[in-house]
């Protein structure tokens, strides 16, 4: 019982040191708020997905063999959209998690008749509600990505945002995310169908 | 001298095909929601392999003969010009050249009769959805590039005398053949 105590004390000991060590290394050349820190369990934070148009499929439609690079352009109308709507002043994480190929009937296999390499790529949006152009489109490397729900103005930050408090409704704004692609149709596939499954997982900042 | 991908086409099937897609894709929502937690979706991603040589040919809008179209007991409908002109999509090879046939002449015959009807079809085609920039195809004009995707379109169209005609409904089917050059 008494060792087990001495634990406690020596484990939190430890932690308040490494913060104060933490705190004495961080740069002072600017300033992160961790709004997110203060999200409660509230519909008026929501974060809603949702894939627009109805398409609910990266479809490369029909390839042949040997066709070799095969890609959905980011201005493609193949494109698959996504609107992300939350509170507009935080910041949203993306995480993509590609399949590595596609497989004959979705089953998968390391024989190279019966998949195809995949890259995924993916890019967002976020100047406001219904502006989705290409012009709008801001690519991203790799499969995840951070950005404000609604860009923030440039110049000087702003005062913080509201902290929630009862009563009160935070402004919502929609982002989009943009998933496309290439495949690598080889010569040496078996005809059919081939399927993958792509999740987008979305969370706030926090 | 070989032909590929023969397909022949039936006005009802095609409508049912339609209309059953529509009603898939106004019932299957994706959607996710939480108060502030992380929210995934799936997606699938897919791509339909095929032997090069393969060429399909889907019916996209289905010919309609009405009386917007008739004129003194004939029925004419231009490809490049009525709305009313059935449409078809060929789906091959990116960029193949191909050589396209069409029966010009089809007996339309009565549903529960024997007594037929000749209908002349007229067809346009293009490599884009254009049917305004659409070429009348004929026997001088019949070899094609598909673009870039492996498409071709067809608008359907032709002329038909119903001025004998006994009432009733009629069924008969355009088939066009496409030969990879």
């Amino acid at each position: 019982m008494c060792e087990f105590i001495s634990r406690r004390i020596s484990v939190r000991a430890f932690f308040t040191s490494a913060m104060f060590l933490f705190l004495a290394v961080w740069p002072a050349s600017g300033q992160e708020f961790p709004f997110g820190d203060h999200v409660p369990e509230d519909e008026n934070y929501a974060l809603v997905l949702e894939v627009l148009g109805g398409y609910s499929s990266l479809d490369f439609g029909m390839v042949f063999f040997g066709q070799g690079h095969t890609e959905i352009e980011l201005n493609s109308d193949d494109v698959v959209i996504f609107a992300i709507e939350g509170v507009r002043s935080l910041d949203v994480f993306v995480d993509l998690l590609p399949p590595t190929h596609l497989w004959l009937d979705g089953i998968s296999t390391s024989d190279d008749e019966k998949r195809i390499p995949f890259t995924l790529n993916g890019a967002y949006a976020n100047q406001g509600e219904g502006n989705t152009g290409p012009g709008y489109r801001v690519p991203f490397s790799g499969t995840a990505a951070r950005f404000p729900i609604l860009r923030r103005e440039t110049g000087p930050p702003g005062p913080p945002p509201v902290p929630p408090h009862s009563g009160y409704v935070p402004p919502r704004a929609t982002a989009y995310l943009f998933l496309y692609g290439n495949i690598n149709v080889g010569s040496e596939l078996q005809a059919g169908w081939y399927l993958g499954e792509i999740t987008v997982t979305i969370s706030y900042d926090i | 001298m070989r032909y590929h991908g023969l397909s022949e086409c039936t006005v009802l099937v095609c409508k049912t095909v339609l209309i059953l897609c529509g009603v898939f894709t106004g019932t299957v929502p994706v959607y996710a929601q939480s108060g502030g937690n992380p929210e995934s979706i799936s997606i699938r991603v897919s791509a339909t392999v095929q032997e090069s040589n393969d060429v399909a040919v889907v019916t996209l809008r289905d010919m309609i003969l009405d009386r917007q179209v008739t004129n003194q007991g004939i029925v004419t409908i231009d490809p490049q010009i009525h709305d009313q002109a059935g449409k078809m999509r060929a789906e091959g090879r990116s960029n193949a050249e191909v050589r396209i046939r069409f029966l010009e002449e089809l007996e339309l015959r009565r549903i529960g009769g024997s007594e037929t009807l000749t209908f002349y079809y007229v067809v346009a085609g293009n490599n884009m959805d254009d049917k305004a920039s659409s070429e009348a195809l004929d026997l001088d004009n019949r070899n094609f590039v598909l673009n870039s995707e492996g498409e071709f379109y067809f608008w359907i169209g032709g002329r038909v005398d119903i001025r004998n005609a006994v009432q009733g409904e009629y069924d008969g089917e355009f088939i066009v053949e496409i030969e990879y050059l």
